[in-house]
């Protein structure tokens, strides 16, 4: 088997998780830090990413691949999910009486109980239970979130943006077919979560097309 | 009077040896007589062929790698290609979905052109062409029904029917969004069967890009009225509700797409065609060509 590049998602990153929350909590300005955070991520997972993608072999044919997550595609699906169950917060939290989403309360209503199923997906594949965010992302988009609605809508966008090239990137560390099957079965449709938010903004048609998201280094206990 | 009980003392007595000797030799003869009546029989004792059944051809197998994987997506690209190609010439593309159309297609022609790259590099031959199963089986009649009259003859009388132009280009971009729609479930299908990590990676990337432009495809056609299925909102969708969404279900569906497309016939029944994620009926094998 070919060596890998370093996994977008740090498994080894307890203190990493414990710093990002202390960085969360010392940034003055939320929409400042969720730039930040997207920015410092999108820089260190494009480079995870690109090595991710120089690397030649997935480590097994299909054939040869075991069906239920292995213990390390469970770490990294733990990750996901935790993605994926703060992206749900947020949206509920744009859904709250005191924020309120207005005349697209229906579509952020079904983007939240998309990444809960996407949560509770992966929770079943994994036999973990989804009932942990992950706070540095919820951090990082929730005054955006609470905010007016080009506000909500770039946010909401940048994050299915990161929620995709995540996703995307996590397939070259996957094992089993469950892990590999679940995330492609996410990641397609929240890239058109990605692109009706596109459509609300009215963002350029070339690029509200393309994969413009960066993967996030997501890190935290599993 | 006659004596009953002579005729059952026999059969209830013992056999004898020589009795024995006797049955056992006439079996074994007629054994040997049935034996020689079946010599010559001939045909196959595998399971389900009874009696003199000829001798199966046995199909060539071809085996069914990366390369072919990648052949076949290659195929759907140029197959959807084709589509918006012919829709355009035909002028079925409106003005306000042609520059959105453009992007498509050159979307369509750079995934192909990777998916040719990536052909080569696991030692296979590039496809550069439509799938020719789903031309011939799927495309074809989708189109012929579109843009042809029906014609039924009911014996005394004929009846016929025919879109008009604006039906027409309603028919084409509902195929054009389900063919994106099949484009993004065969690239998420080829995500868990192929072995070659980058090639996860630009089906995985394809897909993305492909639900991006059924996204926008459905919008373009209806609006906002289409950004979410009435099946995820949870309600009854009211008369004339778009036919297609941006998010159509809650996880990427691989299942087939099934379509209406054409006139209705005498009864308003309109035909129905289904599209598939490729499969060994449609695979584009190593030992294919676009020149065949």
């Amino acid at each position: 088997m070919n060596p890998k590049g370093p996994s977008p998602v740090d498994r080894l990153s307890a203190d990493a998780t414990a710093s990002a929350s202390v960085n969360a909590e010392s940034q003055p300005a939320p929409a400042t830090s969720r730039r930040r955070l997207i920015g410092a991520a999108g820089l260190a997972g494009l480079a995870s990413a690109a090595t991710a993608l120089t690397s030649s072999t997935v480590s097994a044919a299909p054939e040869d691949q075991p069906n239920i997550p292995t213990e390390a595609d469970t770490a990294l699906l733990a990750q996901a999910m935790q993605l994926e169950l703060a992206a749900r917060d947020l949206y509920r939290r744009r859904l709250a009486d005191d924020v309120g989403a207005g005349d697209i309360s229906e579509v952020v209503s079904v983007m939240a109980e998309n990444h809960e199923a996407y949560a509770q997906a992966i929770a079943g594949a994994t036999g973990l239970s989804a009932n942990t965010r992950n706070e540095a992302v919820y951090d990082s988009f929730v005054e955006a979130f609470e905010g007016g609605r080009t506000q909500f809508a770039t946010a909401a966008r940048d994050l299915e943006e990161a929620a995709v090239a995540t996703h995307t990137a996590l397939l070259s560390e996957f094992q089993s077919a469950d892990a590999v099957n679940l995330t492609a079965s996410i990641l397609v449709v929240e890239a058109r979560h990605a692109t009706v938010l596109a459509d609300l903004l009215g963002v350029e048609l070339s690029d509200r097309l393309a994969n413009a998201g960066a993967p996030l280094q997501l890190g935290g206990a599993a | 009077m006659r004596d009953l009980t002579t005729p059952l003392a026999t059969f209830h007595a013992p056999s004898s040896r020589r009795d024995l000797l006797k049955a056992g030799g006439l079996t074994v003869t007629l054994g040997a007589l049935v034996a020689a009546c079946g010599t010559n029989r001939g045909g196959s004792d595998e399971a389900g062929r009874v009696g003199n059944a000829p001798e199966t051809t046995t199909l060539p197998t071809y085996s069914v790698d990366d390369a072919v994987l990648l052949r076949t997506a290659s195929s759907l690209e140029y197959t959807a290609i084709d589509v918006y190609e012919q829709a355009i010439g035909a002028g079925l593309v409106p003005d306000e979905i042609a520059p959105a159309a453009a992007i498509f297609l050159a979307n369509h022609q750079q995934i192909a052109d990777q998916m040719g790259e990536l052909t080569a590099d696991v030692g296979g031959e590039a496809w550069t062409c439509a799938n020719p199963w789903m031309m011939d089986r799927l495309v074809g009649p989708v189109l012929a029904a579109i843009t042809t009259p029906r014609v039924i003859d009911l014996g005394e009388e004929t009846f016929e029917s025919e879109l008009t132009e604006e039906q027409q280009i309603a028919d084409v971009l509902n195929f054009a969004e389900a063919l994106e729609n099949l484009a993004v479930a065969a690239h998420q299908t080829l995500v868990g069967l192929t072995g070659h990590g980058p090639a996860r990676i630009a089906h995985a990337e394809a897909a993305s890009i492909e639900a991006r432009q059924a996204a926008e495809l459905a919008i373009e056609i209806a609006g906002a009225d289409a950004y979410v299925s009435y099946d995820l909102l949870g309600t009854e969708p009211p008369e004339g509700a778009p036919r297609q969404f941006a998010i159509p279900s809650r996880f990427g569906q691989t299942s087939q797409i099934e379509i209406k497309a054409g006139p209705p016939d005498q009864n308003g029944v309109i035909e129905g065609f289904t599209l598939q994620t490729p499969a060994e009926n449609s695979f584009v094998y190593n030992e294919l060509s676009c020149d065949a």
